[in-house]
């Protein structure tokens, strides 16, 4: 580089109007355009997409519901997702659960604890809890939470492992190329529809996991849409 | 040249420095980069709404309305005739017969209209045991333990955390819930009973009687005469 620039600013016959150095002046430019938009891609490529707006957003709870001690078989409870999320494998929507639901054990259980005081109000006068949505989408995305969890696909798919959350946070981008991926693969993320629940269940080997994989589409007749209507409307 | 690309470096390490990578925890509400129509001013299910006094966007069924997905047929639904599955089979979702008594059988037809407009058969089958041993094992198996016996994981906290109420968990084999109908058992987990809440707001009625039938095998595993037992099971037994 720095002898092409010598190069290109050796001597030149007397009576040259512009000074040497601009003899190289298209080079440099050229070059700086080049780095400033490979950082340019690099910076959008990093932070303009989902997998940095929205992953990892782990915001406060008005009532600090610990995932990791409640949920899932290694956890000290050990309660199925369904037990509060009942309507995952019912309706699109899969809720929240009510506060009657928490009040089901700490109606016995911690009942005077400060931490529940909040839920211990919502459940005496029915007043709402203002939880925060974390796993936000596009309100034009229409996703059908029981289509895809009484077809075998795991919660650990789109919300990664809850099961081991303190706090809830956003673990994969749920961007439109995340859903395709698996839309266009399905046979990588089917699994046996008793371990939807299960987070930390794993096929024994990539090689089964596609094996049984593609049985399942087949069995279960699964074809995903890959057209905007199948998700848009 | 030198000058620009070390002050682009210095531009590079202070946004990283003060972006961070992909994948950072935050507690800051997502940025749209381009948030047309992502927010869109419609209710949304458990949304929030200023307009109604209660802040939700759901609203309570009005009385005498169809939930969506309860019935699918238009023309069933708009018909003069129409009543509701509910209301034609009214012990299916009370446990109790028209006297109020408990059932003492399962129903015999179900809340699935046919195309006819009758009711299907209710028939405790192998798939039913299974929906019931799923739910039980879901929702049931936290107190009563996962063979009935009162022994699931809240028994075992209460002892940890010191709290006494809980010992009050049944037993579901003993000569009590034993002699219960099946309508008991059923309105029992409708409604709920002492200390126990009511789980007819998580469970459809087909999947409360799916959860009878399966207490009922579990009550029978724990019981059984030796005459009841099939000959290949008894040579495994000692």
């Amino acid at each position: 580089m720095r002898k092409l620039i010598e190069f290109l600013n050796r001597p030149a016959p007397r009576g040259n109007f512009f000074a040497r150095a601009i003899n190289s002046a298209p080079l440099q430019i050229g070059v700086c355009l080049l780095i400033t938009a490979v950082v340019l891609v690099a910076a959008v490529n990093e932070y303009a997409t989902n997998k940095y707006l929205n992953v990892g957003y782990t915001p406060d709870q008005p009532v600090a519901f610990d995932h990791s001690f409640h949920s899932g078989p290694g956890s000290a409870l050990g309660l199925d997702c369904r037990y509060c999320h009942n309507f995952v494998d019912k309706s699109g929507h899969s809720n929240v659960p009510s506060t009657n639901t928490c009040w089901n054990c700490h109606s016995q259980v911690k009942t005077d604890s400060p931490a529940l005081a909040l839920v211990k109000k919502s459940v005496e006068t029915g007043e709402a809890i203002r939880w925060v949505k974390v796993h936000k989408v596009p309100h034009y995305v229409y996703f059908n939470h029981a289509v895809h969890v009484n077809r075998g696909v795991s919660c650990v798919e789109c919300h990664g492992r809850v099961d081991q959350q303190v706090v809830v946070g956003q673990q994969k981008s749920l961007n439109m190329s995340f859903c395709l991926d698996c839309h266009r693969n399905p046979e990588q993320a089917l699994r046996p529809v008793d371990k939807v629940t299960d987070l930390a269940w794993k096929a024994e080997s990539p090689a089964k996991q596609v094996e049984q994989g593609t049985k399942f589409v087949h069995d279960w007749k699964v074809n995903p849409p890959q057209s905007c209507s199948g998700c848009h409307r | 040249m030198n000058r620009y690309l070390l002050s682009l470096a210095v531009v590079v390490v202070a946004c990283l420095g003060f972006f961070g990578l992909q994948g950072r925890v935050s507690k800051d509400t997502p940025v749209q980069v381009f948030d047309d129509m992502d927010l869109q001013a419609k209710y949304r299910p458990q949304g929030e709404n200023r307009f109604f006094a209660d802040g939700r966007d759901a609203r309570p069924p009005v009385a005498g309305t169809v939930a969506r997905g309860d019935d699918l047929a238009p023309e069933r639904v708009f018909s003069a005739e129409y009543r509701r599955a509910e209301s034609l089979n009214p012990s299916f979702v009370s446990g109790k017969d028209a006297q109020g008594a408990h059932l003492a059988a399962f129903p015999a037809k179900s809340l699935t209209v046919l195309p006819g407009g009758a009711l299907a058969d209710f028939k405790v089958d192998a798939a039913i045991l299974e929906t019931g041993r799923q739910k039980y094992g879901v929702y049931c198996a936290v107190c009563h333990g996962a063979a009935g016996d009162g022994n699931g994981i809240m028994k075992v906290r209460s002892a940890v955390e010191g709290d006494v109420a809980i010992v009050t968990i049944a037993n579901l084999h003993t000569p009590l819930f034993r002699a219960y109908p099946h309508g008991q058992i059923f309105d029992v987990i409708t409604n709920g009973k002492n200390t126990m809440q009511g789980y007819g707001d998580k469970l459809t009625p087909a999947e409360r009687w799916a959860v009878v039938a399966y207490v009922r095998a579990l009550q029978l595993s724990q019981a059984c005469p030796p005459e009841a037992v099939p000959a290949s099971v008894k040579s495994q037994t000692k």
